[in-house]
């Protein structure tokens, strides 16, 4: 679930939006101030989904300055930042999204309008987590196969080895040794098969993307 | 009708839905435009731009919930001499902002009181 983030010096309308959007099924914590933000975000895990909703003029500092130092810890793919303003020359609103913000709401913000945008940042952030998400598995791919033939090439020769010189060993030992070096070697296979696996990504239910292994 | 400052139409359009939560917000806002029309007295007599713009804003930003363009003329013009460090006129400008804005809130109360069936709804 998406947590919602306001941050706005305005309490009375900060309220009755936050308000607004929990009758209507969000999950929404309030921010007085930019400081009060920053502190909160200063250790936010970014596998967490949130969106911010960001007031541009306030006391302190400004949700310009604010936004400034959000991004050089998250980018708008890992945090959503949707900037409100009274304010909506063009000029604002070019400076808002040319510093980092996802999208702007004029104030006072028509709620369905907000929701349409929220929503938005929704599908992006989710998006760009299944993107992640498939673009680990291709990682893990490309390093099993590297590892499985790290392990394969003195597997061969320690195999090849002891089957040579079986005579002139202990046989219980060596064959306590080529059981063991088999058993790898079988697993070398079956890393092999992964490794074979494509990545790809269909859709199960209607509105849900699953990633799925296939072969 | 057409002679009143809110514009009842634009209010029921954003808050038929959650008339109850707007019941609250004016509650709030006759409590706290006392405070921040305070403010902006503190501000104009100190002399004080930067406060004069912050808490024009916030008004301005908490009172365009009622769809009242008088009321936020006035309040955009005393944020725009807070901006532009500007004092001239703005004696006349706070007695205009306390007078709309008491036109406002009373105005409120009515439209509140007149469409308390929309409560029953939700």
């Amino acid at each position: 679930m998406t947590k919602i983030y306001v941050v706005d010096d305005d309490v009375i309308n900060s309220k009755v939006f936050a308000k607004r959007l929990t009758k209507r099924g969000y999950d929404v914590t309030y921010f007085s101030s930019g400081p009060q933000c920053l502190d909160f975000f200063s250790d936010f895990d970014k596998r967490h989904d949130a969106i911010i909703i960001l007031d541009i003029l306030m006391p302190e500092i400004s949700g310009l300055e604010v936004l400034s130092v959000l991004r050089k810890n998250f980018s708008p793919m890992d945090l959503p930042v949707i900037v409100m303003s009274g304010n909506e020359d063009v000029e604002r609103i070019v400076e808002c999204l040319s510093s980092g913000a996802s999208d702007f709401i004029g104030k006072p913000a028509n709620i369905d309008i907000a929701i349409a945008r929220i929503k938005t940042q929704q599908d992006l952030l989710s998006f760009h987590r299944g993107n992640m998400k498939k673009k680990q598995l291709e990682t893990i791919n490309s390093m099993v196969a590297t590892f499985n033939h790290e392990i394969n090439n003195p597997l061969t020769i320690a195999l090849g080895s002891l089957r040579r010189d079986f005579s002139k060993i202990d046989e219980r030992r060596v064959g306590i040794a080529v059981n063991a070096l088999e058993r790898i070697a079988n697993i070398v296979k079956k890393i092999e098969r992964v490794t074979e696996y494509e990545v790809e990504e269909e859709v199960y239910v209607e509105d849900t993307n699953m990633i799925k292994i296939d072969h | 009708m057409n002679d009143q400052l809110i514009d009842e139409k634009k209010i029921l359009f954003e808050f038929s839905d959650d008339f109850d939560i707007f019941t609250e917000l004016v509650d709030d806002y006759k409590e706290g435009c006392i405070t921040m029309i305070q403010a902006i007295e503190d501000a104009l007599k100190s002399q004080d731009s930067a406060s004069l713009r912050i808490t024009a804003h916030t008004l301005k930003g908490v009172s365009s919930n009622f769809y009242a363009p008088a009321l936020k003329e006035v309040v955009f013009t005393l944020e725009k001499k807070g901006e532009e460090q500007d004092f001239s006129n703005t004696e006349e400008l706070f007695n205009q902002l306390k007078l709309v804005n008491t036109i406002v809130v009373k105005e409120l109360s009515v439209f509140i009181e007149r469409n308390s069936s929309l409560l029953d709804t939700l």
